[in-house]
């Protein structure tokens, strides 16, 4: 892990649990969020950093495409198989997101839905936060050298770190 | 669907097998996350009314998909 990284992370997990543990900056609102409404602003900034993950990624694919196409000392066969390999990960990552999609999708729906923030919604919105850390940290995302996708995965993951403790705490309180 | 939208529905099918895969890849996607719905009503639907995230998945695909059959290997 870069210098760089080590310095930014916590930074972003600072940003991250201001933005949803501890809620808006007015205290009286703060006051009055729901966990469920806490638990929703969450869902919406996992999808905002994985939205942001994807664009960052496919910059850095555009890049790294160019970069392989216009480098002179490659044989041909090296750059056909540079090639396949970095549109077979990236091809890889997109299905990521796109799983991402669905999970983030399905994690709101169930919190909204729930008449009340308790019991099996509860347990079904942890069950797809638990799918949605799994995705991110998946072990492709670490073999890509970008730092600013790492930084906004590293982001996304502690989203979900959040989400989960969150919604374990609260099935927690019903057992 | 207006004229002009189906012209240029052609014009993308014809540009490319890549891409249409891609755009049948996004279509089969939507499809299974709208169970019910014809492939018409999902086609309609992704031109106009899909999530920004989902569109910007599906374009992701098709273009990944395109640069990947471009890929011809070395004679």
């Amino acid at each position: 892990m870069t210098k760089r990284k080590l310095t930014t992370l916590p930074l972003v997990a600072l940003l991250l649990l201001s933005l949803t543990a501890c809620g808006p900056s007015n205290p009286a609102t703060s006051v009055q969020a729901t966990p469920q409404q806490k638990a929703l602003r969450t869902v919406d900034d996992i999808r905002i950093s994985g939205r942001a993950g994807m664009d960052a990624f496919m910059s850095f694919y555009r890049n790294r495409l160019a970069q392989i196409k216009a480098d002179k000392t490659l044989t041909d066969k090296q750059r056909h198989d540079a090639i396949a390999e970095l549109t077979t990960q990236a091809a890889r990552i997109n299905e990521i997101y796109g799983k991402s999609i669905d999970l983030e999708a399905q994690a709101g729906n169930v919190i909204k839905n729930a008449a009340t923030f308790s019991g099996t919604p509860v347990i079904q919105a942890l069950s797809i936060g638990q799918q949605l850390a799994g995705l991110f940290n998946d072990p492709i995302f670490a073999s890509i050298g970008d730092q600013t996708l790492h930084t906004i995965v590293a982001a996304i993951q502690a989203s979900v770190q959040i989400l989960i403790a969150s919604l374990q705490a609260q099935a927690g309180g019903q057992q | 669907m207006s004229t002009a939208n189906s012209q240029i529905i052609l014009a993308i099918l014809q540009a490319s097998p890549a891409i249409v895969a891609g755009i049948t890849g996004l279509i089969n996607h939507f499809k299974a996350q709208n169970p019910g719905v014809t492939f018409e009503q999902a086609v309609a639907q992704f031109f106009v009314g899909i999530d920004s995230d989902t569109k910007a998945y599906l374009a992701n695909q098709a273009e990944i998909a395109a640069d990947a059959a471009a890929n011809t290997p070395a004679p």
